[in-house]
């Protein structure tokens, strides 16, 4: 029998939360679209990472022959996605971070399907270079634990972005991601937390086409008219991607469109002209 | 726009995976009643492709 035919295929219009509430909230959906395989009794199996036709393909078969066996009876239900992730521990992989000059991406997980969901993203193939940008550490996710309080997250999954060279970089994040995401979705997101990492001295990578020479302003120091262009353009592109977060995709292109028609010339302009192409996409 | 892109996009890699399995196809329910869908899914014992999305 074709894997597809085998499948029931339930089509859940969600209508950004105003219906079939009780299903998202069940399964833990935290965006749209988002896939999830479930054996007949409607338990998450695995949720679809990749789009591409030829690994639809192969996460159709997968989780029907993870589900149905050889015509055996469904086996007991594997949390676990395809691949394995692998992450240091917090403290290590700031240490890491530190030595390598990168972000230290801090993944907060539990068994939801929103975590398979994410745990098959990370292990992506798609996301592997921007991946190596960071240095990634995984934490499972208990609510009120030492580490949920610390850097404040309430619920799983949870993705941190942290400046390793700040002394208290739970307090200043350059992202936080909640919620269940595509590779694609959370390339996107990563790529742009890098932009602002970058200004932040987060990492050693430059801005992509940009090779700023400018030496960064120390504490103190009075802020020259280019300084305070960079910081205005700087906290509107933070803005826009808050925006662009809380779907208020309008409001972060306005905001965009503002600092690129303010500040044509100026270099930081670059990023929010290369972000108003993603979310144009 | 670009959510609805998104989501025709994975409709479109759905069903282009279901072709390329020498004409396998993606029988689609719930759109009325999706609780309804995986019930009837449960009775037959069919894995479920739950598929969460907005159009609204």
């Amino acid at each position: 029998m074709k894997a597809a035919e085998s499948l029931t295929c339930v089509f859940v219009e969600c209508n950004w939360g105003k219906a079939n509430t009780d299903l998202s909230e069940r399964y833990g959906i935290g965006g749209y679209p988002t896939v999830l395989f479930c054996d007949s009794e409607g338990k998450p199996i695995a949720a679809l990472g990749s789009r591409e036709p030829a690994d639809v393909v192969r996460q159709i078969r997968d989780a029907v022959q993870r589900i149905n066996g050889n015509g055996a009876p469904a086996p007991a239900p594997a949390a676990a996605p395809q691949k394995t992730v692998y992450g240091l521990t917090i403290e290590k992989g700031a240490t890491e971070a530190r030595k390598a000059g990168k972000p230290l991406l801090v993944v907060f997980y539990d068994e939801s399907p929103a975590s398979t969901s994410v745990h098959a993203a990370l292990s992506d193939d798609y996301l592997k270079d921007t991946l190596a940008k960071f240095v990634l550490a995984l934490s499972p996710y208990r609510k009120g634990a030492d580490d949920a309080l610390r850097f404040d997250v309430t619920r799983a999954p949870t993705i941190l972005v942290l400046n390793p060279r700040q002394e208290k970089m739970e307090q200043n994040p350059l992202a936080k991601i909640e919620g269940s995401r595509s590779a694609r979705e959370l390339k996107r997101d990563l790529e742009s937390a890098m932009l602002l990492g970058t200004g932040e001295g987060a990492g050693p990578a430059k801005r992509p086409g940009v090779d700023s020479s400018s030496p960064p302003s120390e504490k103190g120091e009075t802020l020259s008219d280019d300084e305070i262009e960079r910081k205005f353009i700087k906290a509107r592109i933070a803005a826009s991607l808050e925006l662009f977060k809380r779907g208020k995709k309008d409001k972060a292109v306005e905001a965009l469109e503002d600092v690129i028609k303010s500040y044509p010339k100026h270099v930081e302009t670059v990023t929010a002209r290369k972000l108003l192409e993603e979310y144009r996409k | 726009m670009k959510m609805t892109l998104r989501i025709l996009a994975t409709l479109l890699a759905l069903s282009t995976a279901a072709a390329a399995q020498d004409g396998g196809k993606l029988n689609w329910k719930g759109k009325e009643d999706p609780k309804a869908a995986m019930a009837d899914a449960k009775r037959a014992g069919q894995p479920i492709l739950l598929f969460f999305t907005s159009f609204g």
